[in-house]
């Protein structure tokens, strides 16, 4: 082997993730890319077990007899430590569910039953944890249990059919909110989740595609080793949903990012956190045009021209407003960076 | 290979919860206590239940609250390398679904240890969306005490009435309804054994009615926790057959089509069909090992000169019944009572064999229910095609008290009533 | 000119036998939206009722989809599914490899999107009766920028089964992008790929051989079925989703100069996690391909990852 240790993302990539081929998830699916490298995280010698909300990436990979799309490398596990579990029980309480199996593994290891120690992460969409699920949410965090929460961000009820849900960027087409002439699309702002998450008083909170592997991979190795809960919310292009030409979803990705809309953030509980990958000067920011232009559920708004966005006429403020969110967002993040419970 | 996946028996010894029991009772006792006490004495000496969760609701609160008691006040702590551990926690939390969910994830993660709680009305309807999931999961480890009271908030009404548990009975679970101390006592050590049975490996459900049975204390005996686990261990398999999340490589709670749904159902009521045998058998193990009848599916009182008129109850108020029957026995009146305990499966066939006798039937609805009465419409069917008359009563809604003069009435009336008829009955007054 | 079959169900259907369609293909090929326009127009023309529907179920992109239609004069009682249909419609040549999309067919229509001529189509899927095809993915990418042949087996189907006039037919489609909120010109759009695709449609009576059967799928039984819907790991390693790539392209890597650096970029970036590597003394890790004839979706995120464009699509089969 070389001298030079290798980029942790470059190290994790050579897991064995938990994650399999043959998943019904779209072409180009993000939420798959995800699995993919929390998988490989996870590939850290400690038994795994997931609980899934009910969600796209769980009715696509979990579904009996031939699309049951996990367990770690192609063959049955030989080792404890390979071995993984996997649970789905209903849409809103994957985190809860999570907690039961940490509960009973916890008093089984500090009574001498359990020989060897388990890790425990719990997966739902953002319809899932963040809106009928918050109450799950927040409680497993603010009971400080041991589990990682991921949330898969893909601004709305995508396995219903893309119905708008609480995380959805202004003026945004959603089935819910079709913009026509009377609505210019989704007329509220989203929900700070990573504030909720911070203020209910979650251990290490992340906002981090894949799209940044080396942060990404940063984020799930903090958070598989924090002692109380850690969340890590992941935006998840929807090329079925944002209706974008495929080979984009890490493009879509690291643009969420830089243009503020779902910045990179990581903060651990007393400690400073970082926004990455977003320009703090707004001048400086890439202009929220290059993300929206590609996808068809902006088209209301905005068009792709030879490459080139072009703001549809007569929609210059619905596009300066989405701007204006994206910049504040910037802010309020910029701002929980320092913020701590005292 | 095993359709299930495949475990890792060796990660898992259970020997040492069992041996760091500490037991509540070393020999019987009788004491005198409520229904919810009775309940929670129970759950405390199965050396199998190392957490409990709950939300608080009336009149299940109890149950909650001293469990709590026993627990917080460092009752079960032992020293463990050198360091105090509780070897039983309880889970407080934010509300009846989060407890019914926190349940499915501690009973997947072990199938061998047994998972509790205890719920009321709307806290159990606030629970549906996964009660229904447990039912049909394969999780029979875990054990719901539902402390019966009236659904529905217009009006409001903290009292005791089955129509929670008449609502649920198609949420896949075993039903058992208990009246008085001994009977909630026994059936919660009785019942696991049933549901965690290989054959049957399904949630259960033991209820008794709150406020006359959660809130009136009466004495009954109390067992030795050893006793207790020699029943339990001697049917209980020390290794569920099916894997757990922590011991197992498994995936829990797939998707299916329409193509194989139906099939899963098919399945599910196999099993649903197993549980009558599986309890019977039990029972007797239980008898032989306590002295006392284990769970019947029914009572049957005065039924042995096949009295031309019966009535079906079930609850306490079946004891105000007896005695009201038992009178009119000694003034020459043929009748006959049934109480029922097993609400699901509903013992059907040997209702009707019990029955069979009989001219007219009247069944005591406690529930609202659109038609003639949930417990009315079980029964008929089960005796459908014989020449049987079947009315229903509809006495003691939200707890109301189930007077003497009501039962004389209800008895009265099953002379007069037409078939199919149901009538209101309160203080001696039909309506 | 019709053909005796096409005939003897128009004329059966006016007599009031119901008439029975079914479709097969790809989520994302436009299948439903075809059975949609089609059901419209017949019904606006207003001789006949008509029910559509989907075989409902969590289907992504990409994943095996089937749809229904019934036809008839007085009023459908019949609800259940088309077991037997007189039209059979293939909207996916790969779909029709994995699964029998003449299913309880001895002899009838059969409308496939291919760029096969019917007699040759027929031969490869043992079809009897008439077949009638075209080449719906070239002529979605000509006139709508996209391989999608919902459009053009539209104008097949229309050949097939000529209940209402083409007139009907492009109002309905008009209609159905109205509804669906398309832009003017993807409207327009599709009213040229029909009108083209009409003239394209190739057709063939076909007497076949006895022995090409399509049988009825028997009912395997319940027995078996895991409690609680539990089940092992990993089955999804025979749900092979190199099907879901879009017909005749395919992935490739190609390093014959061994430039690639080791930067996992690909591997990270791969939704199935099918890259194919090495370890390397220099670069830690060298990547040698992907497992593309299994489980490649080509969403194409490798090429748009590689530094060094390593990673390309091609036309070509899988192997």
């Amino acid at each position: 082997m070389s001298e030079k240790r290798l980029a942790p993302f470059m190290e994790m990539a050579q897991k064995e993730s938990c994650f399999r081929p043959g998943s019904t998830l779209c072409v180009d699916c993000m939420e798959s890319i995800a699995f993919q490298n929390v998988g490989r995280a996870t590939d850290n010698g400690i038994k795994t077990i997931y609980t899934m909300g009910t969600f796209c990436g769980e009715v696509s990979t979990l579904l009996w007899p031939t699309v049951v799309a996990w367990g770690r490398g192609d063959q049955e596990a030989t080792q404890f430590e390979k071995s993984f579990s996997i649970i789905h029980n209903v849409f809103e309480s994957a985190s809860t569910v999570a907690e039961g199996i940490r509960d009973t593994a916890d008093i089984l290891l500090e009574l001498g039953a359990l020989k060897k120690p388990i890790q425990v992460v719990a997966n739902s969409g953002d319809g899932g944890a963040l809106v009928i699920g918050l109450r799950s949410l927040l409680h497993t965090i603010h009971r400080r249990s041991r589990v990682t929460v991921v949330v898969l961000i893909n601004e709305f009820f995508a396995n219903t059919g893309f119905q708008y849900a609480v995380t959805a960027t202004p003026y945004s087409e959603t089935s819910t909110t079709p913009p026509g002439d009377f609505i210019p699309g989704n007329l509220e702002e989203p929900m700070n989740h990573v504030g909720l998450a911070l203020m209910a008083g979650a251990e290490f909170v992340a906002q981090v595609s894949p799209a940044f592997p080396k942060d990404f991979t940063e984020a799930c190795e903090r958070a598989l080793s924090c002692s109380e809960t850690a969340v890590i919310f992941v935006p998840s292009p929807c090329i079925a949903g944002w209706k974008f030409k495929e080979g984009r979803t890490i493009e879509l990705a690291k643009l969420a990012s830089e243009t503020g809309l779902f910045p990179t953030f990581l903060k651990e509980k007393g400690k400073a956190g970082s926004l990455r990958h977003v320009s703090l000067d707004s001048k400086q920011r890439t202009p929220i045009l290059r993300f929206l232009a590609p996808q068809r559920r902006f088209h209301h708004l905005v068009h792709e021209k030879n490459g080139e966005p072009a703001v549809v006429k007569g929609r210059e403020k619905e596009v300066a407003l989405i701007q204006d969110w994206a910049n504040r967002n910037v802010q309020t993040l910029q701002r929980l960076t320092a913020w701590d419970v005292a | 290979m095993n359709p299930y996946g495949s475990i890792f028996p060796e990660v898992l010894d259970l020997e040492p919860l069992r041996k760091k029991h500490i037991p509540l009772y070393r020999r019987q006792e009788r004491i005198q206590m409520d229904g919810n006490g009775a309940a929670a004495i129970a759950s405390l000496q199965f050396w199998r239940a190392p957490i409990y969760a709950g939300f608080p609701i009336t009149p299940s609160t109890k149950w909650l609250e001293m469990i709590s008691t026993y627990i917080n006040a460092g009752r079960f702590v032992v020293e463990e390398n050198g360091r105090k551990v509780s070897a039983k926690r309880v889970k407080l939390l934010e509300a009846e679904h989060a407890v019914a969910d926190y349940l499915v994830g501690a009973a997947a993660a072990c199938r061998e240890l047994i998972f509790m709680t205890a719920t009321s009305s709307v806290g159990l309807d606030h629970m549906t969306e996964t009660t229904r999931s447990l039912g049909a999961s394969g999780l029979g480890n875990v054990v719901l005490i539902n402390v019966y009271r009236a659904t529905a908030n217009y009006p409001l009404c903290i009292e005791g009435d089955p129509s929670d548990a008449f609502a649920h009975r198609d949420d896949g679970w075993i039903q058992v309804v208990c009246r008085g101390k001994q009977q909630i006592y026994d059936t919660l050590i009785q019942l696991p054994v049933v549901g965690m049975d290989p054959r049957v490996l399904i949630p259960t459900m033991p209820g008794y009615y709150g406020i006359k049975d959660s809130h009136r204390s009466e004495p009954f005996f109390v067992e030795p926790d050893s006793k207790i686990h020699e029943f339990q261990d001697s049917l209980i398999p020390w290794r569920c057959p099916l894997p757990g999340l922590i011991v197992g490589e498994t995936a829990m709670g797939n998707c299916v089509t329409s193509a194989h749904f139906q099939g899963f159902k098919w399945e599910q009521k196999k099993r649903m069909d197993q549980v009558l045998s599986v309890l019977t058998a039990s029972s007797k193990k239980f008898e032989e090992v306590f002295g006392r009848p284990g769970i019947v599916p029914f009572e049957a009182y005065f039924m042995e000169d096949r009295p031309p008129r019966v009535l079906v109850a079930m609850g306490p108020d079946a004891g105000t019944a007896y005695e009201v029957i038992r009178r009119r026995r000694k003034e020459g009146e043929r009748l006959g009572l049934v109480v029922v305990r097993l609400l699901t499966p509903f013992p059907s066939s040997l209702l009707r064999e019990a029955l069979k006798s009989a001219g007219v039937i009247g069944v005591v609805n406690n529930a609202f229910h659109s038609e003639r009465g949930h417990l009315t419409a079980l029964v008929s069917e089960a005796v459908s095609g014989l020449p049987i008359q079947t009315t229903g009563f509809f006495a003691g809604l939200g707890g109301a008290d189930i007077s003497v003069r009501s039962w004389e009435k209800m008895i009265d009336l099953l002379s007069v009533l037409k078939p199919g008829e149901s009538r209101f009955v309160h203080e001696g007054e039909v309506l | 000119m019709m053909a005796s079959l096409q005939k003897e169900l128009v004329a059966q259907l006016k007599k009031g036998e119901a008439l029975d369609l079914r479709a097969d293909g790809k989520a994302g090929s436009g299948l439903v939206m075809t059975l949609q326009v089609f059901a419209e127009a017949v019904s606006l023309e207003g001789t006949y009722q008509v029910q559509e529907w989907p075989f409902f179920s969590s289907a992504r992109k990409g994943a095996n989809v089937r749809g229904f239609m019934r036809v008839g004069k007085g009023p459908l009682f019949m609800t259940c599914q088309v077991e037997s249909p007189h039209v059979a419609l293939l909207f996916t040549e790969k779909t029709g490899e994995e699964i029998d999309f003449a299913s309880g067919v001895s002899k009838g229509i059969f409308v496939l999107n291919t760029a096969y001529h019917a007699i040759e189509a027929a031969q490869k899927f043992r079809l009897r009766g008439e077949v009638f095809t075209v080449s719906g993915d070239r002529l979605g990418q000509e006139y709508l920028h996209h391989p999608i042949p919902n459009i053009s087996v539209l104008a097949a189907l229309h050949k097939a089964l000529p209940l209402v006039s083409v007139q009907q037919v492009v109002q309905a489609l008009k209609h159905n992008g109205e509804k669906r909120r398309l832009p003017l010109k993807a409207i327009q759009a599709n009213q040229d790929c029909l009108l083209a695709s009409l003239k394209e449609v190739s057709s063939a009576v076909v007497q076949g051989e006895e022995a090409w059967e399509h049988p009825l799928p028997s009912f395997a039984g319940y027995e078996g079925y895991p409690i609680g819907a539990q089940s092992a790991l990993r089955s999804s390693l025979q749900n092979l989703t190199a099907n879901y790539a879009r017909t005749g392209r395919r992935l490739v890597f190609q390093d014959p100069q061994d430039r690639c650096t080791g930067c996992s970029l690909c591997i990270v970036n791969c939704p199935e996690g099918i890259i194919q590597f090495v370890p390397d003394e220099k670069r830690g890790i060298r990547v040698t391909g992907a497992d593309v004839n299994h489980f490649c979706k080509l969403c194409r995120e490798c090429i748009e990852a590689c530094p060094l464009d390593l990673f390309e699509e091609v036309e070509g089969a899988l192997v």
